[in-house]
Formats: structure tokens, sequence, C-alpha cells
């Protein structure tokens, strides 16, 4: 049991968590054909993640951008955004703080065992808009935060190891565990993920959207909105209409 | 007479143990681990595994009072404390070689850091782990040797999404040692 920072307050506004939690995403995805890295900026919102009760439940309230490939189940994956963690949950707590991170999994196959290096704090952060990247970069995978180099893959653990050799699709999601993690900005001030774009051979391309055209939510939880606009038809705006 | 034949008894057992011990202790043996461990001179042949395995000489146990560095490295590494509570580990120890792990530890023999060098550690947990993709893991064992850290699957995962549950690739060798447990 991880232990509570008393200097931590409660957030004001936090919603009840439910009893059980599943992974809940909203945001939206694509399929390409010679993949090799994704980025997007997202603005940080200080979410909430759920009030525990008596029995403790996991919760968290996740950003993220990544390339992944679903041979063989969802944890063949590179991601990498911020993370605000839950009590009880399997990533850090870190006395309620947000932070940025990544992930790397691959699934059972070529490179023997299904692997995963866990949620890997790389700093916290507490306010601004932040480029995400994961990108192919000479003999390497690169995360980059900022344009900074944070973490790296070797080429092999992502064209090699994912059976289908390499990323076939990219995301640009919200993930939550629980109904009571909130989905998104507040009502007044919705979070955007923003130059959503896709690398390819041939450079970078903006991942657009109808404007206005709904994202996806895996929870259709109501509360939880998501919705394509920008100049470019190339942000997505997430929020969650509980928080005003 | 009687309690002749009970000491006599009683000695043979003790020395077929003793034998047994060192017996153990001899099969159970592999290449030190480079680095600061030294060899453990204290007997162990007793020392099982939290899966039953004897626990080599050469593995020592990890104090968790007061750590040192390199035990806190493995520790962050591993999110240990971090996402993963430290009450969790049924047991902890550096073993050597990485060609070494398959004796430890359920592999099919093909995973690239067997291929790495210098110290491994490894850290196996009796709990659950959540994943950002969207997976739950069971038991899983975290590795940790010079170029990566992470962990493997030696337990059922279950995607979340649709309630499937996959189980680990058959060993390259079903593990023969074990990893003691933490010690105050």
């Amino acid at each position: 049991m991880v232990a509570i920072d008393a200097a931590q307050p409660p957030t004001a506004a936090a919603v009840a968590c439910e009893a059980t939690s599943t992974n809940k995403w909203l945001g939206d995805g694509k399929n390409v054909l010679g993949l090799i890295g994704a980025s997007s900026q997202i603005e940080f919102i200080n979410r909430a993640v759920c009030t525990q009760g008596e029995h403790f439940v996991d919760s968290w309230a996740l950003s993220w951008v990544s390339i992944q490939n679903g041979t063989g189940g969802p944890n063949n994956i590179l991601q990498t955004g911020y993370a605000k963690c839950g009590v009880s949950s399997s990533c850090g707590w870190n006395g309620g703080n947000s932070y940025v991170w990544y992930y790397y999994g691959r699934n059972a196959g070529p490179c023997g065992a299904k692997f995963q290096t866990g949620v890997v704090k790389i700093y916290n952060v507490s306010s601004g808009l932040h480029d995400f990247a994961v990108l192919k970069s000479g003999t390497h995978y690169n995360v980059t935060v900022d344009s900074v180099v944070e973490a790296q893959r070797s080429v092999s653990d992502i064209e090699t190891c994912w059976e289908g050799g390499g990323a076939s699709s990219a995301g640009w999601y919200n993930e939550m565990l629980n109904n009571g993690d909130q989905g998104g900005g507040p009502s007044t001030n919705h979070q955007s993920l923003d130059n959503n774009a896709y690398l390819t051979g041939t450079g970078w391309h903006s991942f657009t959207h109808p404007l206005n055209s709904l994202c996806v939510n895996t929870a259709a939880l109501p509360n939880w909105h998501c919705q394509w606009s920008g100049s470019y038809s190339d942000r997505i705006y997430t929020w969650d209409d509980r928080f005003p | 007479m009687g309690r002749s034949l009970s000491v006599i008894r009683h000695f043979a057992a003790a020395v077929c143990y003793l034998a047994a011990a060192m017996l153990l202790v001899a099969c159970a043996g592999g290449p030190y681990p480079a680095g600061s461990h030294v060899a453990d001179s204290t007997p162990t042949a007793q020392r099982l595994s939290y899966y039953g395995l004897p626990v080599p000489a050469y593995v020592q146990s990890v104090t968790i009072t007061n750590p040192d560095a390199s035990v806190q490295a493995v520790f962050e590494k591993c999110q240990i404390d971090f996402g993963v509570p430290k009450s969790e580990i049924v047991g902890m120890g550096m073993i050597g070689e990485p060609t070494d792990l398959p004796r430890f530890v359920a592999l099919t023999g093909r995973e690239p850091q067997l291929s790495d060098q210098g110290p491994t550690w490894v850290i196996q947990i009796h709990g659950e782990m959540r994943t950002p993709a969207g997976e739950l893991w069971t038991d899983p064992t975290c590795v940790v040797t010079a170029n990566d850290s992470g962990w493997y699957a030696t337990g059922p995962v279950m995607n979340v999404a649709d309630r499937t549950i996959t189980t680990p690739l058959p060993a390259t060798r079903s593990p023969d040692l074990g990893l003691p447990a933490l010690s105050n």
C-alpha cells in the first residue's frame, strides 16, 4: 500500500471512484502504412483522479501520443505524455503531482516473452503546452518532450520485436481507468491535443478530421466529450462536464 | 539401548542433512556475479524461494532498511513504491550475468536482454499491474541489466477490452533456482 501524502489536499471537485476500473480512452487513432512516428502538442490540465472510498481502486488520468501495432494484443506500443495517478495505481502516485512519462511494450513473439517498461517517470510537470513525439531517428526510436530526447528504444525493439514488422497505427488519447477520473479539461477550459501529426518515410503528415466531428469514446461516458477543431482541423478538444 | 539408537539415528540424520545441504549448494551454485557482491558464506541450503526453489549461495538477500545505491537504482527502474508496492515483492536478487536468467525466470531464450552484459537484477512480485496499453498483468518479473530494464509477463495477462487471458510462452527451460525474500 502506498502511503498517502498528508500534505496533499484532496481535489475539491473530484468525483468519487466507482467500484471497478478498466482502461477507457477518449481521443482518436489512425492506421498508417510505413508509420515511423507520431507527435502532438498537448495542453497540461491538472485533471483530477477519482476520490477513493474505503476500498482502493486503480485510477489515473493520462494524456498521450503513441505508435503501436495491434498484432497479438494491445501491448506493442511506444507512448509518451502526462500522467496523474491514483494513490494505489500501477503508475506512481508521485505525491499527487502530475508528471511526464513514457512506456514501451511488446507482445510475446519474435523477442520472446511479453515485456513492458512500466510507466517510467521523466519529470514533474505543472503547466503549459508541451510537444510530445515518438519517432524513428537513425538506429533508435526516440521519445522526445519539447524536442529533447528523453528515452530511446532500439529500432529492432519496434521493427523486429513487434510482430507484423513495426508500427501500423498512431494514437492521440486521454486515458482513464475509473469513471470517476476526469476525462479532459473542465467545461470552461477544454484540453487541447494540437498539431497532431504522424511520420512516414515521406515526412510529417497532419492528422485531420472534419471540424467538430466527434472522437472515439470507448467508455461512452456521457460526461466525457471530445471533438475535432483548430484552424487546420488537426486539434482534438477534450472536456469533462462534471468539472465547470 | 533404545536411547543409544535414538542418538545414533539423530546423528545419522544430521549427517545426511548436512551432506544433502552441501550437495544442494553445489548443484545450485554457479558463476559468482561480478561487482562488489561476494559469495554468502552462511549455510544457504535451507533457503527456498517463494516458489519453493533453492536459492543459491551467491544470491544475497536484499536489506530494505538502508538499501545501498545499487538496490535503490533497481527499485527505481522497476517502479518499486512508485506504482509497484514493495510489499508485493516475493523475491529479489542480483543473479550474475544475463545468460543466467533462464535458471531463475521462465523465458523463451529469444529475449534481447539475454544478450546484455554485466550484473543482472531480478524482482519477482506477487500482485497485479495495469498498463496504459489496456492489460492487467499478474505476477510479473522485473529484470534490470546494464542497458535495459522492464517487466516480463511470467504470469497470466488479461486484455481488459475483451477480457481474454494469455499465458506466457513456453520457456526454454524450467527455472531451477529461486530468489530470496527481502530482509529487514
